[in-house]
């Protein structure tokens, strides 16, 4: 099996590292922080909104209410 | 004054009507036992919105003329029941279960009222139901003017929602029968969740005059009972044509068990893998016996599918716009904001925003639904899935953590948080059957750990007697209907 050897430096290392924490930082911010009743509301509304757009639906298709004079 | 025995509390409506027809009770001592009955143990589930004793007394005086001239005027002569807070009374609040609209008073009586009242029911009381029947994508069972729901069978437990107050008081013995009202999962799940029996009919066949509108395009109005044979008796005279409702099909249910189709003829659909891996472990075993007791039956079962189709999606979207539409002065307003539900309160601000475009597009993806399903019931006569497929969840816990409650209904079948699921077998049966506008019955199948679980069979466009004859079928051999929650 070959492998691959990268040299780091310690400028990189200290910016992977500070990155990692800003990271996990972010995370326990969400874990703390529950999502607000707004932003959850509207995340129902996009994800029907995707599904409903993922669906391949025939252009004749009419809506399932008739209009009658 | 004869006495009234304790066991009429559960006693099934033919049992109930025998009774007084053999004058081993008059209507108004019936009446009598029920309302002291409601009114002392509904408060402990949350499940009494308002007693209706004193026009009860009256109009089970009138029975009781009427029983003593042998005027028969229906199975349902004398005998007491309850309606969900979602029904106008004339010249009593009806509050939709919502503090907005503490105050409301209508002149009228729910049309489905005025057709029990002419077939001698008694009116003893209204029922606790979740606030605006859970319009906005409700997420705590709290989200009611009287507060959670409790379950009879355990009151740590939900009684399951919108209809909540009538699936309890069933179960409690507070009343014979309820009406409840599903725009997606209403009447099925509470049922389910109390071990009653409730019948969602055909879209159409019952009146909403006099009832809060949530859906224009999804509301029913149904009972929930002790039988399938009692909610035949009280579909029978609650259905029929009504002109001042726009969704009226015209059409009537009569009751006629002799004319149901043989049980040997039947084509019931099921699939496997909903029974054996999407129930909640604990409740597969109960499952199982029941679909053993189901192929006892001697119908022919055959497995088979949903077809492919965003049914969570589309549900939530038509429950948001109609919802927002049918609200929208109570959003813009600031009232709203009294809700109980603050997720609730956000659903529906966000839905007045809902593109026309994304209604419009679920509409018509619903018209191919009705289309697949119509094809569908040319090859299986009954699909038979769970009601739900687990036991009613702690009674204070967040539903999004308990159940994953769609937009607009308890169980709608919409997607939990991480994307739409694959549709499997019939497990989104509650959305796809309240977009097709076909009728359920959900029959109690065992208890787990105490709590009830229960089957659904759904069936085409108004084939409710086939439903309720495989309902009775069922209730024959089993006696999970007739068993009582813990004293």
């Amino acid at each position: 099996m070959r492998t691959m050897s990268k040299r780091v430096t310690r400028r990189e290392l200290a910016a992977a590292l500070g990155a990692a924490a800003g990271m996990l930082g972010d995370a326990e911010a969400q874990e703390t922080r529950p999502e607000s009743d707004e932003a959850v509301a509207q995340r129902g509304l996009k994800r029907s909104h995707d599904a409903l757009q993922a669906f391949k639906l025939p252009v004749e298709t009419e809506p399932a209410f008739v209009f009658k004079a | 004054m004869a006495h009234v025995p304790d066991d009429v509390y559960f006693a099934p409506v033919s049992e109930l009507s025998e009774r007084l027809k053999k004058r081993e009770f008059s209507s108004l001592e019936l009446t009598r036992a029920f309302c002291d009955r409601l009114e002392k143990l509904g408060p402990r589930y949350n499940a009494l919105a308002l007693t209706l004793r004193e026009q009860a007394v009256r109009q089970a005086d009138q029975a009781d003329d009427d029983l003593k001239r042998e005027r028969y005027r229906s199975p349902l002569l004398g005998v007491p029941y309850a309606v969900k807070d979602l029904l106008a009374v004339a010249k009593h609040p009806t509050t939709w279960g919502a503090r907005p609209y503490v105050a409301q008073v209508f002149p009228e009586d729910a049309e489905v009222v005025k057709r029990l009242k002419k077939a001698g029911a008694i009116l003893i009381g209204k029922l606790g139901m979740v606030e605006l029947a859970g319009g906005g994508g409700y997420n705590t069972p709290a989200a009611s003017l009287q507060g959670p729901g409790l379950n009879p069978w355990d009151r740590s437990r939900w009684a399951g929602g919108s209809s909540s107050g009538s699936g309890s008081a069933v179960a409690a013995g507070l009343a014979p029968f309820a009406l409840g009202s599903e725009t997606s999962g209403s009447i099925l799940t509470p049922s389910a969740f109390c071990g009653v029996t409730g019948l969602r009919p055909t879209y159409g066949l019952v009146s909403r005059v006099g009832a809060m509108a949530l859906s224009w395009t999804l509301d029913k109005i149904g009972p929930m009972g002790r039988s399938a044979e009692d909610c035949a008796r009280v579909l029978q005279v609650i259905s029929g044509g009504d002109s001042d409702d726009p969704g009226s099909a015209g059409k009537r249910f009569y009751y006629v068990p002799q004319f149901a189709p043989k049980l040997n003829e039947l084509k019931v659909a099921y699939a496997p893998g909903d029974f054996a891996e999407w129930a909640d472990p604990a409740t597969r075993g109960a499952f199982e016996q029941a679909l053993n007791v189901v192929k006892g039956l001697g119908v022919k079962l055959v497995e088979s599918k949903l077809p492919d189709f965003p049914y969570g999606a589309a549900v939530g979207t038509i429950v948001n716009a109609e919802g927002a539409s049918a609200f929208e002065d109570l959003i813009r307003s600031g009232q709203v904001d009294q809700l109980a539900d603050k997720r609730q309160v956000a659903g529906l601000k966000a839905s007045l925003e809902l593109p026309a475009v994304d209604y419009l597009r679920a509409m018509r993806i619903r018209r191919l639904i009705q289309q697949a399903l119509r094809k569908m019931f040319y090859d299986v006569d009954v699909i038979l899935t769970p009601a739900r497929n687990n036991v009613a969840p702690k009674a204070n816990e967040p539903l999004d953590r308990s159940l994953a409650v769609g937009t607009g209904s308890a169980g709608a079948g919409a997607a939990p948080s991480g994307g739409p699921p694959p549709v499997q077998g019939f497990r989104q049966m509650i959305a796809a059957g309240n977009l097709a506008g076909i009728p359920a019955l959900s029959l109690p199948c065992g208890l787990v750990d105490g709590l009830p679980v229960a089957l659904s069979v759904a069936g085409p466009a108004f084939s409710e007697n086939t439903l309720v004859a495989l309902g009775v079928a069922f209730q024959t051999q089993t006696d999970w209907h007739r068993r009582r929650p813990p004293a």
